[in-house]
């Protein structure tokens, strides 16, 4: 059984504003949602690059009992979840076959608030509900109670893949006729003083911004969000009058099988082959690809090298933007906000920008949008991920007809 | 960079050169400021771990370098510019023994 996929649903709250309408907004109007922050709390760096949610209020999405539960992280998962299953109503549908796929995601606030009490603090005895909140499930158990989706429900982990992991399996499940309708994608919320060492240990953060695919860029800026999809079997989406924002085509992954942290072009390239092949697409069909464009040397110079070799001579005509350098690196969130972006891109013909570019970079010898939004007419495009461990995931959108 | 070029005098070069090597599996001897960390070949992450075992030996912690020679991107592009940078970093946190 292999049927067509809707995207009848999408929500993000990120840097750029809580929703998935301020997101595309932000990203129309090439805005930053990276900024230095100061006074961080010790014993984490004092002051750090970040593309944080700010006034953001738990209280205003959730009531007190249920914050016991909810992990900043797994708050973001709902209230993505929320916006992308407005109108959604699974009255009389077979419930074993919807289910909640998303990246694996740690409780890490809630972790090393826990480890702060314990080790620090000396406290002895911590809240009855840590454990259920950190375990790196919770947000997608967490989005399957709130919607009563009963049936395949999981994370993925591949690091900064993971959401894209979990689209492109929720899509290709709805595809295969395993599900009729999937939340899909991930959270991330890790922006603790742990966090931030660990990161910082490895010095590929910039100290100054995020600006992908330019001559200077130094390094990436971590961001929290979490962004999600409802994929729905194409005939029951349509018969419910459901809005169509754009089709899910194919999925690809491979795993590098050799460094633990640099990149692989070999391996990036046959993610997106298999990606392509798995949508039945042709690389000149392909108008518009979301990098995984992180800003670190390494990444941006093996991605532009790589789409060299997948795309050939169509590259000089294909845009690439890196929308990282607005709402940052969101770690297992990433993928998931990066294909919401993707869609909005086809369904509202404008692609994002690349911005922070300054000079244009003779290692990284693509078209990435720079600095402005631009209309497109493209009808397909790729969302890359590629994650520490070597691994790969590239999804493949089609434009609503 | 507006740092020094390294003082190979240094007994404190001896030390973060004599890291470097433990970390690399390079020879001392290849370790010359002028050679660039591409054509010795030192992978991003022993590198990065190098770094770490200076900031713990001196009790340090090394910033990243934030104003790089345009084009290259990398943080350091020869020995000189690691050892340059750990050397500046040593000096305004006071160390100047080998202790």
């Amino acid at each position: 059984m292999t049927r067509r996929v809707a995207v009848t649903g999408l929500g993000a709250i990120t840097a750029l504003g809580q929703d998935a309408i301020a997101l595309a907004e932000a990203i129309a109007s090439a805005r930053c949602g990276i900024a230095r922050h100061h006074d961080l709390p010790a014993p984490g760096p004092r002051e750090a690059v970040l593309a944080a949610v700010t006034g953001y209020e738990p209280t205003a999405h959730f009531d007190r009992r249920q914050l016991l539960m909810l992990d900043r992280a797994s708050q973001f998962a709902l209230i993505a979840a929320r916006q992308a299953m407005v109108g959604v109503d699974l009255t009389g549908r077979d419930r074993m076959r919807c289910g909640a796929i998303l990246g694996a995601t740690l409780g890490q606030t809630t972790l090393e608030d826990c480890y702060r009490a314990l080790y620090a603090e000396s406290a002895i005895r911590l809240p009855p509900l840590t454990v259920p909140r950190v375990m790196p499930n919770a947000p997608a158990s967490q989005v399957a109670m709130a919607f009563g989706l009963q049936g395949p429900c999981f994370a993925t982990a591949s690091a900064c893949a993971s959401a894209t992991h979990a689209i492109g399996l929720a899509g290709q499940m709805v595809r295969a006729g395993l599900l009729d309708l999937a939340v899909c994608g991930g959270a991330d919320a890790s922006l603790t003083p742990g966090t931030l060492k660990a990161w910082e240990a490895l010095r590929v953060l910039s100290p100054d911004g995020c600006r992908p695919f330019s001559r200077d860029r130094n390094g990436l800026v971590l961001g929290e969000a979490a962004g999600m999809l409802v994929l729905e079997a194409w005939d029951q989406a349509v018969d419910r009058g459901a809005m169509i924002h754009g089709e899910f085509l194919g999925f690809g992954m491979s795993a590098d099988a050799g460094d633990l942290t640099a990149p692989s072009s070999d391996g990036a390239a046959r993610a997106m082959r298999a990606a392509l092949d798995d949508a039945g697409l042709r690389p000149a069909q392909i108008g518009y690809v979301n990098a995984h464009g992180t800003a670190t040397r390494l990444n941006d110079r093996t991605e532009a090298e790589t789409l060299a070799r997948v795309f050939g001579e169509h590259l000089a005509v294909l845009p690439v933007s890196s929308s990282k350098s607005m709402h940052g690196h969101c770690l297992a969130a990433a993928g998931a906000v990066e294909a919401v972006i993707t869609v909005q891109a086809l369904s509202r013909g404008l692609l994002p920008p690349t911005i922070g570019f300054t000079e244009a970079d003779p290692a990284c010898a693509i078209d990435c949008v720079p600095n402005r939004a631009r209309p497109t007419l493209a009808r397909f495009a790729l969302s890359n991920s590629f994650a520490f461990g070597g691994l790969n995931a590239v999804l493949a959108f089609g434009a609503a007809p | 960079m507006n740092e020094l070029p390294p003082d190979v005098t240094d007994p404190r070069t001896a030390e973060i050169l004599a890291i470097l090597a433990q970390e690399t599996s390079l020879p001392v001897a290849q370790l010359r400021p002028e050679a660039t960390i591409e054509e010795l070949g030192i992978a991003s992450l022993d590198l990065t771990q190098a770094v770490f075992e200076i900031e713990t030996r001196f009790g340090i912690e090394i910033p990243v370098v934030a104003d790089r020679p345009s084009g290259s991107g990398a943080e350091f592009t020869t020995i000189g510019d690691l050892l340059a940078h750990v050397m500046a970093t040593l000096n305004r946190a006071g160390q100047y023994g080998t202790a």
